[in-house]
Formats: C-alpha cells, sequence, structure tokens
C-alpha cells in the first residue's frame, strides 16, 4: 500500500502524454532542403532602395502542395535566431509575384512560374531544378552525394533587391551572374 | 566469479541498482542516439554545419547504435527511513544486546561500477531495438564483531542481466517528441556467487546475499514513456520508467519492482555542446520471498547483517544531477555524455546503506 502513490503517479503520467498516433514521417531530403533553405534565408538582406526597414520580418514564401512546406513549418515552428522569418503557405501560384522576399520553388511547380518575374517582385528564389539559376533561379541548391551545397546568381539577387551575407557566398559552389 | 577477500554482505541490490540504473538511463540514452537529427535540430545548426550533413543523418533508414557506458555508483554509511545512522549504531558491540536493529556484520563502503555494452538497430522512423550487456563488479568494505572476521572485503563481478528493449517514438512535431520503451531483462546474470562469510565459520563459502548477486534471476518486463518539449533555447523533458518482475527465482525471491520519474532541462542553443540538468524519483520495492541460505539457522536474529534480511531493501529516492553531451560530429552520431547525480532525498526501508553519489560516462556512435 505504501507505493500507491507511485503506481499512480506512474500510471498518470502514462494517462497524461498526449499521443500521436498518425506519427511524422518525412522524406530526409526535403527535411535537409528547408533546413539549409531556412539557413540562408537568415543571410538574405534587403537593399536599402527596397524601402523596407532590414529589421521588418523576412516572408518565406512556399507553396503549400511541396512536399518541402511541411518541412518548411518545422523549421518555421522550431523559431528563427536573429530575424524573424514569416513563412507563408500559398495556395496560388501567383502569389509567388506579392509580398514574398523568399520563396522556395519546387520541381513541381508549373513551369509557367517566371523566375525572373518574381525576382523584379522582391523574391529571392530558391530552387533544385537543373538549369534553375539559367532560368533566373536565385539560390540553387545542388544535390553531392550524401549532402547538399547550392550556388547563387547574383543578377538574380540584385534585380530582387536583396543582399547574400558574403560569409554565405564564400560557403557557395558556384557564384555566377546568369543574365 | 567471486573473488574473495573476506566474507561479505552489501546492502544495495546490485542487480536491482544496475536494472533500474541501467534502465533508468540507457533507455534515454538510446533515444538521444537513435533521434538522429530533427528538424528542430537542423534549424540550429550553422549553414557551415548542414553543408556538411548526409541525408542519411537524418533519414529514417535503417541504421546501427553501438554504445558503451561506465557507470560508478558510491554508497556509505546507513540509514533507518529517512534517520542518519552510523557504522557504530549499526555493529552489534562486544557485549550488546542483539536486537533488530544491531547486526555483527556491517558493509561499510561499496563501490559499485558497470560496463554495459549494447548494440541497437533502428528498424523505421519510429521503432529502435536495442540490445544491452552489462559486465558488472562490486566491492564491499567490511567491519564485524566476529572473531577472525573484523575486516573484510569482497568482491564479486561477472555479467549482469541481458536486457533487449523496443523504442517506438509516436510522437513528433517541430517542437516536441514523445516516446514509448517496452523490454524484457533476461535472467542471465549469477544469483549464485559465493564467499567466505562469517555465516559457517571461516574457510568456508556460502551463497552471498542479494547484493552481491550481479543478476536478478528473474524475467523483468521494462517500460519507459517520454516526453520532449522544446522552449526557445532548452528542452523539457519528463520520463517515467519502470521495471515489474516476475515469479521468484530459483533462490526463492524476487527483487522489488520500481517506478521512477525524471524530469530534464537541456540546453540546445549549442550545436556541439548539450548540458542538462535533472531530478529524478524513483521508488524501488521491498525483495519478495527470501534466501533461506542466508538465514543463519536455529537463532532467534537469522539475519547476520543487514543485506541479508529482504525487508531491508527498497524505498524512495529524489536525486538531482547534470550532464554534458560533447558532439564529436556534427550531428552528434558520436558523442559522448557525462552524467553525475547526488541524492538529495532518500527514505530507505528498513535499515540501510545509503548512496552518496552517482556517475557515468558513455560514448555512443550511430552509423
Amino acid at each position: 500500500m505504501k507505493y500507491n502513490h507511485w503506481h499512480s503517479l506512474f500510471l498518470l503520467l502514462f494517462l497524461t502524454v498526449p499521443v500521436n498516433a498518425a506519427s511524422e514521417t518525412s522524406d530526409p531530403e526535403n527535411t535537409l532542403k528547408a533546413a539549409i533553405s531556412y539557413n540562408l534565408a537568415r543571410f538574405v538582406t534587403r537593399d536599402p532602395q527596397s524601402g523596407m526597414t532590414d529589421t521588418s520580418p523576412l516572408v518565406f514564401c512556399v507553396h503549400k502542395d511541396t512536399p518541402v512546406a511541411a518541412e518548411l513549418a518545422f523549421m518555421s515552428a522550431a523559431k528563427g535566431r536573429k530575424r524573424t522569418i514569416i513563412l507563408r503557405e500559398l495556395n496560388n501560384y501567383q502569389d509567388f509575384y506579392d509580398g514574398c522576399d523568399i520563396s522556395f520553388i519546387s520541381n513541381n511547380n508549373p513551369d509557367t512560374l517566371s523566375l525572373k518575374r518574381m525576382a523584379s517582385a522582391g523574391s529571392v528564389t530558391i530552387g533544385t531544378k537543373e538549369g534553375f539559376l539559367k532560368d533566373g533561379g536565385g539560390i540553387q541548391l545542388v544535390k553531392n552525394g550524401q549532402k547538399f551545397a547550392f550556388s547563387v546568381n547574383i543578377t538574380a539577387l540584385k534585380l530582387a533587391h536583396k543582399t547574400l551575407s558574403s560569409r554565405v557566398l564564400q560557403l557557395a559552389l558556384k557564384v555566377e551572374a546568369a543574365p | 566469479m567471486t573473488s574473495l577477500i573476506r566474507p561479505q554482505l552489501i546492502h544495495v541490490s546490485f542487480a536491482a541498482f544496475f536494472l533500474s540504473f541501467f534502465f533508468g538511463t540507457h533507455l534515454v540514452g538510446t533515444q538521444a542516439a537513435f533521434a538522429q537529427v530533427t528538424p528542430n535540430e537542423l534549424s540550429r545548426l550553422s549553414l557551415e554545419e548542414l553543408l556538411g550533413v548526409e541525408i542519411e543523418d537524418i533519414t529514417g533508414k535503417k541504421r546501427w547504435m553501438l554504445s558503451y557506458e561506465f557507470r560508478f555508483m558510491d554508497v556509505a554509511n546507513y540509514q533507518a527511513g529517512r534517520q542518519k545512522l552510523s557504522f557504530e549504531d549499526v555493529l552489534l558491540s562486544p557485549g550488546e544486546t542483539r536486537t533488530n536493529l544491531n547486526f555483527p556484520i556491517v558493509p561499510t563502503f561499496i563501490k559499485q561500477t558497470a560496463h554495459a555494452f549494447s548494440i541497437g538497430r533502428e528498424i523505421s522512423s519510429e521503432f529502435s531495438l536495442n540490445m544491452s550487456l552489462p559486465v558488472v563488479t562490486q566491492r564491499t568494505e567490511h567491519i564485524s564483531s566476529i572473531a577472525d572476521f573484523e575486516e573484510f572485503e569482497i568482491k564479486t563481478s561477472g555479467i549482469g542481466d541481458i536486457a533487449l528493449i523496443g523504442l517506438y517514438k509516436f510522437h513528433r512535431s517541430a517542437a516536441s517528441s514523445a516516446s514509448v520503451g517496452f523490454g524484457v531483462s533476461f535472467p542471465t546474470g549469477s544469483i549464485n556467487n559465493i564467499g567466505d562469510t562469517p555465516r559457517e565459520g571461516t574457510d568456508t563459502l556460502e551463497r552471498l546475499p542479494y547484493t552481491m548477486q550481479i543478476g536478478s534471476g528473474t524475467y523483468d518486463f521494462l517500460a519507459s514513456l517520454s516526453f520532449e518539449q522544446d522552449v526557445a533555447n532548452w528542452a523539457f523533458g519528463i520520463n517515467g520508467r519502470t521495471t515489474i518482475r516476475t515469479g521468484l527465482n530459483e533462490n526463492t525471491y524476487r527483487l522489488g519492482n520500481n517506478y521512477g520519474v525524471e524530469l530534464t532541462a537541456k540546453f540546445k542553443g549549442w550545436s556541439s555542446v548539450r548540458p542538462g540538468l535533472h531530478l529524478s524519483l524513483r521508488t524501488t520495492e521491498q525483495i519478495t520471498g527470501r534466501d533461506e541460505q542466508l538465514l543463519i539457522p536455529d537463532n532467534a536474529f537469522p539475519f547476520g547483517a543487514t543485506i541479508a534480511n529482504p525487508e531491508n531493501y527498497g524505498g524512495e529516492k529524489a536525486k538531482i544531477g547534470g550532464n554534458i553531451r560533447l558532439c564529436i560530429k556534427k550531428t552528434c552520431g558520436l558523442n559522448i555524455n557525462l552524467k553525475a547525480a547526488v541524492p538529495i532525498y532518500q527514505n530507505l526501508n528498513g535499515i540501510q546503506q545509503r548512496e552518496r553519489f552517482s556517475f557515468s560516462t558513455a560514448i555512443n556512435y550511430s552509423f
């Protein structure tokens, strides 16, 4: 009888911990893509000509149907460090052209999306598709064996009135000025 | 295997200690080792570190885990309930009247060490299996009022009870995770260690008391439930663990069940060094049944030492401690974990020696 309270405590513990039978399963490749993209976003700054103060939150856009969207939501919930990044999950592809500072473009997104138009609208685009930078993308994630590296298109960043920290540029696989 | 320098009698059941201590810490360790890198953890890595992360580091693909852990526990002095006693209080001195509260043999200092080897396999991103093999050693010093046994030391060592544990992560979100573990401990450790105790005089070998036995002698069920929640750069957790023993062993006793709860706080602001604090509460029941060979026959006081009496086992303990995990690889697939704890509260059944501190260091590698 002496230990009834311990038994009760233990049982209580079992009963009170939330049970989520639908455990998350995710593609680790998407998880890593999201982590690198989210991290890169922290080093994006607005060009003073953009007219917005540098301390205002950066808006990170991703289409809600993109597999990476869920992983980015994890990253966002895990909280940014120095800068607040607002994740915006879009229902409509047209919304990429308005109010996004950074956009993750999935390989599944329609070809009709214009990366150059998005850059002109102020968005640094991040994608993995081959030829992404030549098409006007800003940052391309490149799979290198079991790891990811990235390349940067300075032209696209300038068009978006954004800059990337010089420290980050040093880590880039390639920094180019694609037309 | 028993190396004896003289008879012995101990106080804290090694098997009980080991199963609770090992299971109590190791299951959590297993979880950490298998946790790999969560999205939450990835968000804390620097860009340089992320570029070094391999997809397999975060994948749910099958992975192996190897671990070695060294544990040490120091036990000394006595308590009856919460009242502290000296060796003199417990030792039956010449001319003193024998009662249930004094004994002709008194274990004084106990040093318990364990080398735990474990291997684990991640079956899926949610489920993993782990098998552990402990090699344990216990050394006990004694004083006694029996001629030729005034001071003596005895040591036992050997392979302990092998445990097989399954861990299921049933919840994962960006800032929290929860898992449940179930396992079985097999009676592979010996419960028949012998030594030259005063029970039948000098140069005789008798079976040693419960604490000196390396195994439990029973099939035991192990269970755990863990929940961890991130708050800013901290992770706060609560872990519940129990060992439920079954039947009686071949020497007609069963060690007590134990139930424990641990609260943890870990600082996760740094990627390679993770300090933490923990507060644990654990209760252990008394031994059920008894080993008849430990009794002094035809004597009104059949227990020659506190540890020969099965009622002098178990109790409640609260411990506080700290730990630090050093990640040698970026994603912590290779890490060293140092942990130490001191009791802040002990309410022991009967008359027992009290724990002074415990320490462990582990190296974990997953691939």
